[in-house]
């Protein structure tokens, strides 16, 4: 007070006008008296004595106020001044310009004026606000906003948080729009959201996923977090999980067990690059994936590319069927899956000078190795996720119960290959080489 | 350049270098691009080339995104489109027939479609092989480079972020609601919150709780932000010089309207009403519109 005391005059002024009606009334009161105002306050004693009263009321200048005195019987009667909320405008000057600026009005100022929330006499609260629980004033005419067994902490007591109930420029009364007005508190999310890829409902309106209020969920969600609340929007990735014959597990830890729900660096929200999320539960791949010579698809960490992260009809997810078998003899669609980024015509064709740098002069080797009864599948020699040797060519193949080393040297015009106890067989894309 | 230094680099380098690296048989990233007959056309211009195969979905996508791409860098790099087949196709650039496949062949292509980004002296930039959605980003900042444009990298939170908590005793305390705002402020520093602006809130809090002491204790731990609130809790402590000193810092870093007012209590407690009236009159100036 010492310290308000001494600001330049028009800012003293206003801090004075807004002192406690206590203090006002123990300066003034006698001066009103002297100045022949009527003595309310000795029969209306309360009026006066609140811990924060009215500077009016606690002067006993009533009839600011009140005026048109009836008597009769035991009570004598009044009436306003003036209409609210022009009474109290009367002397709140500033409030004038206020409520005529917002683009959003508080209907109760409207319906039931300033006296809806503030009693104007006086309260224990700052403002005379009617009731120390500020919900319970809020919640006289709006349901109460607590019901939900996650309830916001601003919102306990203290909706002026986030609404302001003189009207404002946002919507529903909003101190500020969202998402600004959640991101003042909410400064985590905020550094998500400026990530490289940010969810675009996060960016424009957290209440479409959370309630600002109260939820039944945790965080405030509107529906179950783990996989409800998405699937709202995310139809078609719901339809796709609910139809998989074989469905991937981690789906059943919900969707924020892989995808970040505000933003994140990685595409698709991902928590983390695809090879180390995946890999941190399909532990027998960690090492594949850090092999020295990756499938193209692992080497830029995108499972995906084969397969399907929410479930699908094929075995091990995969996008395509992919036959299991180790021989067979090739036929068109059966290895879809590889030739869907791969050309097929690299298993088509005979000769070849273009489609492949596994030939023997122009004998196209792949053809050679998927074109007979026993047709060698795609991963009977390559290993698929990645490998030690070149082409990400497999270390071991099986042979009945066993496994049978392969070897695989590259040369600059071409390698070779020794595969258990078989003679090396090499190739040459300039000079072919003559294997026996 | 330091270990540190070169470390630091290649740790940048690295995702470049690996998405891009050994996508072609027959040349490497760096390396000059074989020519073909429409690549002399863009002599001295940077080129992207998307060879894709017609009704393959992946083609379909890849096309998407080039079409895209085009439209952002028309006229600074120039487009062209290869095929094997030989059915028209719709594109906003030059579409070529590979005819026997020697463009393929020249560069050693493994799948399609895949995406080739030659700088001006066409020399191999980056490639991206087949499609993922993660293809349009990685090749946007690829003819970004080629151009010689600065590629926007995603800035990670440089300090720690602050809490929830701090956050909603900021608000409590705009709203007077300081035993409120010093209870969140306690949370936040409890639940770990390390950054200046949880020391700030919980030090004004206790400074408008009158409690001085621990205020300024916690607004030492605040760093400059807490300069000024320091200031306040020095002249309510009856330390002047103090307050003084640590205004004069504050002014000395930028106008201040708190500033300037808070200089002039502390000249007006010692006596000094001139000074005072002159600091108020400054701070006053200083919240005029402009």
């Amino acid at each position: 007070m010492d310290g308000a005391l001494r600001l330049p005059y028009k800012v003293n002024m206003h801090i004075f006008s807004i002192l406690s009606g206590f203090s006002l009334a123990f300066l003034l009161l006698p001066l009103a008296q002297a100045a022949g105002a009527p003595d309310c306050v000795s029969c209306h004693p309360a009026y006066a004595a609140r811990k924060k009263s009215h500077g009016p009321a606690a002067v006993g200048t009533c009839a600011v106020c009140h005026v048109g005195e009836k008597k009769g019987g035991k009570h004598h009667t009044f009436t306003l001044s003036k209409e609210q909320p022009e009474l109290c405008l009367s002397c709140h000057e500033d409030f004038r310009a206020k409520l005529a600026a917002v683009k959003v009005p508080h209907a109760a100022i409207d319906s039931g004026g300033c006296t809806s929330c503030h009693d104007p006499h006086g309260s224990t609260e700052r403002f005379f606000i009617k009731d120390p629980q500020l919900d319970k004033v809020c919640s006289a005419c709006h349901d109460a906003k607590t019901k939900g067994a996650v309830v916001h902490s601003p919102v306990k007591n203290s909706c002026v948080l986030c609404h302001d109930p003189h009207g404002g420029q946002a919507p529903k009364l909003l101190t500020t729009a969202a998402p600004k007005l959640c991101l003042d508190c909410h400064k985590d999310v905020e550094a998500d959201l400026a990530r490289k890829h940010a969810h675009a409902p996060a960016k424009g309106n957290c209440a479409l996923c959370h309630d600002a209020h109260s939820s039944a969920k945790p965080k405030l969600l509107r529906h179950d977090g783990g996989r409800a609340l998405c699937v709202t929007c995310h139809k078609k990735i719901d339809e796709l999980a609910k139809a998989a014959k074989r469905p991937h597990k981690a789906l059943d830890k919900g969707c924020p067990a892989c995808h970040a729900p505000h933003g994140s660096s990685q595409p698709a929200l991902l928590n983390a690059s695809m090879a180390d999320l995946c890999t941190g539960c399909h532990k027998a791949q960690k090492a594949e994936v850090k092999s020295p010579f990756l499938h193209g698809p692992v080497r830029l960490a995108q499972c995906q590319g084969c397969h399907e992260p929410h479930g699908g009809p094929n075995p091990l997810i995969l996008k395509t069927y992919f036959p299991e078998p180790f021989y067979n003899q090739y036929k068109d669609g059966l290895y879809a899956l590889c030739f869907n980024c791969h050309e097929k015509d690299i298993a088509k064709q005979a000769k070849t000078t273009t489609l492949t740098g596994f030939r023997n002069g122009d004998q196209n080797l792949h053809f050679v190795h998927v074109n007979s009864k026993k047709g060698r599948s795609c991963k009977a020699c390559h290993a698929v996720h990645g490998g030690k040797q070149q082409k990400h060519v497999r270390e071991e193949v099986p042979f009945g119960s066993w496994m049978l080393p392969i070897k695989y040297v590259k040369t600059p015009n071409g390698g070779n290959c020794t595969v258990g106890c078989h003679t090396k067989f090499g190739y040459d894309r300039v000079i072919a080489v003559l294997n026996k | 350049m330091t270990w540190r230094g070169a470390a630091l680099l290649l740790l940048v380098l690295a995702p470049a270098a690996r998405a891009s690296a050994g996508h072609l048989r027959n040349v490497e990233v760096g390396q000059p691009a074989p020519a073909f007959p429409a690549l002399a056309k863009s002599a001295g211009r940077p080129v992207l080339i998307l060879y894709l195969r017609e009704g393959q979905p992946l083609s379909v996508k890849a096309l998407e995104a080039a079409t895209r791409l085009h439209a952002r860098h028309k006229g600074a790099v120039d487009f062209v489109l290869l095929k094997k087949g030989q059915e028209p196709i719709a594109a906003p650039f030059p579409v070529v027939f590979d005819e026997g496949e020697r463009v393929y062949g020249s560069y050693g292509l493994t799948v399609l479609p895949t995406t080739i980004v030659l700088d001006k002296a066409h020399r191999v930039a980056d490639v991206y092989p087949a499609f993922s959605r993660e293809m349009e980003d990685y090749v946007e900042d690829a003819l970004r480079r080629a151009r010689g444009l600065k590629v926007a990298e995603e800035k990670e939170p440089s300090a720690a972020v602050a809490s929830r908590e701090t956050g909603l005793a900021r608000k409590l305390l705009e709203h007077g609601r300081h035993a409120e705002a010093l209870a969140e402020a306690d949370k936040a520093l409890k639940a770990g919150d390390k950054t200046p602006e949880a020391r700030l809130a919980r030090g004004e809090a206790l400074l408008r709780l009158s409690r001085t002491d621990e205020a300024a204790k916690e607004l030492e731990a605040a760093g400059p932000a807490g300069r000024l609130l320091l200031a306040e809790t020095r002249l309510k402590q009856g330390r002047g010089a103090e307050a003084e000193a640590l205004l004069r810092q504050a002014l000395a870093a930028g106008p201040s309207a708190r500033a300037r007012y808070l200089l002039g209590r502390v000249h007006e407690d010692a006596g000094r009403v001139k000074e005072a009236a002159a600091e108020y009159r400054a701070a006053t100036e200083l919240l005029l519109p402009k």
